[in-house]
């Protein structure tokens, strides 16, 4: 049986620069009640592997399943290069909104293109391998740590464009997430 | 605070089985949590650490919803705490104790079974048959124990499979 413990550093600490960026899986401690239910409810409708297949609109269909809540996004994935995807949805405790450039809005929550590089690639390979991925994201120096954790679900449209469904929550620092209490429901 | 029921309506029966019993083709969350906590690292000494257990691989082994993790840093085991509760389970939240429980010979049953699961650092596997007053039930249980910073145990790893 093949059992992963897989982190994935993204930058190695040099001199005058130690920043590390890197995602592991959740700690089962630490996983919230909210994501477990939300990964079990895609495991229920999607299976691990495989991707949901959205038959009309693709925030219509997801909403339909109870599946957007206030910290989740909806992001099309299209080639490379974040900044050329496109935020379709976003819930009420996300720091962007829709916007047509995914890495600029990314990059006003967290300023850092390593960090920026090891999210967009555990969203490409979410798309790529048509499967479901639990990730813990830390960006840490020496003075504070940024974490968040995300789900994040792959999803294709019905004219097969490409998406992820990313279900997070703050841990520590600033994130891509509101602070303090959330709201539930989200905006469009 | 915890309502006690009255001790006659309750009957908890449990034998311990030889984790060789296991079968792995009618309780198949259990085999894949014991066979994953057997090929968790171990850092130091025999236990694994808990902080190893991610998210995703137990999802990975389809085991999510059949598990509970429970503190046992304290040494009353009414204080033991549900720090994940299996959701398939839907007997509690998290956060609950042991010493939260209303059934008072089923608590003290499970106070019983999870100070012997701590102190024999083993895996322990039990047929648990349970009758009380608002529900019957049959299931398997395997507890595994986990360590924390120290290699003593700090938490287990507790699958339930129920019967349909």
């Amino acid at each position: 049986m093949m059992v992963g413990h897989l982190t994935r550093p993204q930058s190695l600490p040099s001199q005058g620069d130690a920043v590390i960026v890197e995602s592991s899986d959740i700690p089962i401690l630490s996983s919230t009640d909210r994501l477990q239910r939300a990964l079990l409810r895609w495991v229920d409708i999607c299976g691990l592997s495989g991707q949901f297949m959205a038959q009309s609109d693709v925030v219509d269909a997801l909403a339909s399943h109870d599946l957007l809540d206030d910290r989740t996004y909806l992001v099309e994935i299209d080639g490379q290069d974040p900044s050329g995807w496109t935020v379709h949805w976003t819930g009420s405790s996300v720091m962007f909104g829709v916007s047509p450039d995914f890495g600029g809005a990314l990059h006003q929550c967290i300023p850092d293109e390593r960090f920026i590089n090891l999210v967009v690639q555990e969203y490409i390979d979410a798309n790529r391998y048509r499967r479901a991925s639990a990730r813990r994201f830390a960006h840490r120096n020496q003075t504070s740590i940024d974490t968040m954790d995300q789900l994040i679900f792959p999803v294709r449209g019905s004219c097969c464009s490409d998406y992820v469904l990313v279900v997070g929550e703050a841990v520590a620092g600033r994130t891509v997430y509101a602070s303090g209490p959330t709201e539930a429901g989200g905006n469009k | 605070m915890s309502m006690d029921f009255p001790t006659e309506c309750e009957t908890i029966r449990r034998q311990m089985r030889s984790l060789a019993e296991l079968d792995e083709s009618k309780d198949i969350p259990l085999s894949r949590l014991a066979r994953y906590w057997f090929s968790l690292p171990r850092r130091r000494g025999v236990l694994p650490n808990v902080n190893d257990v991610g998210l995703m691989d137990l999802a990975n082994l389809g085991v999510l919803g059949w598990f509970h993790i429970l503190s046992v840093e304290s040494d009353n085991p009414r204080d033991f705490g549900y720090e994940v509760l299996a959701l398939k389970a839907q007997v509690g939240h998290r956060g609950l104790r042991l010493g939260d429980l209303q059934h008072p010979k089923y608590r003290s049953a499970l106070e019983q079974d999870y100070l012997e699961a701590k102190a024999s650092q083993i895996p322990l596997f039990h047929d648990v048959e349970t009758v009380l007053p608002d529900h019957h039930r049959r299931y398997r249980r395997i507890t595994m124990p986990l360590a924390s910073e120290a290699d003593h145990v700090s938490h287990l790893l507790i699958g339930v499979h129920f019967d349909k």
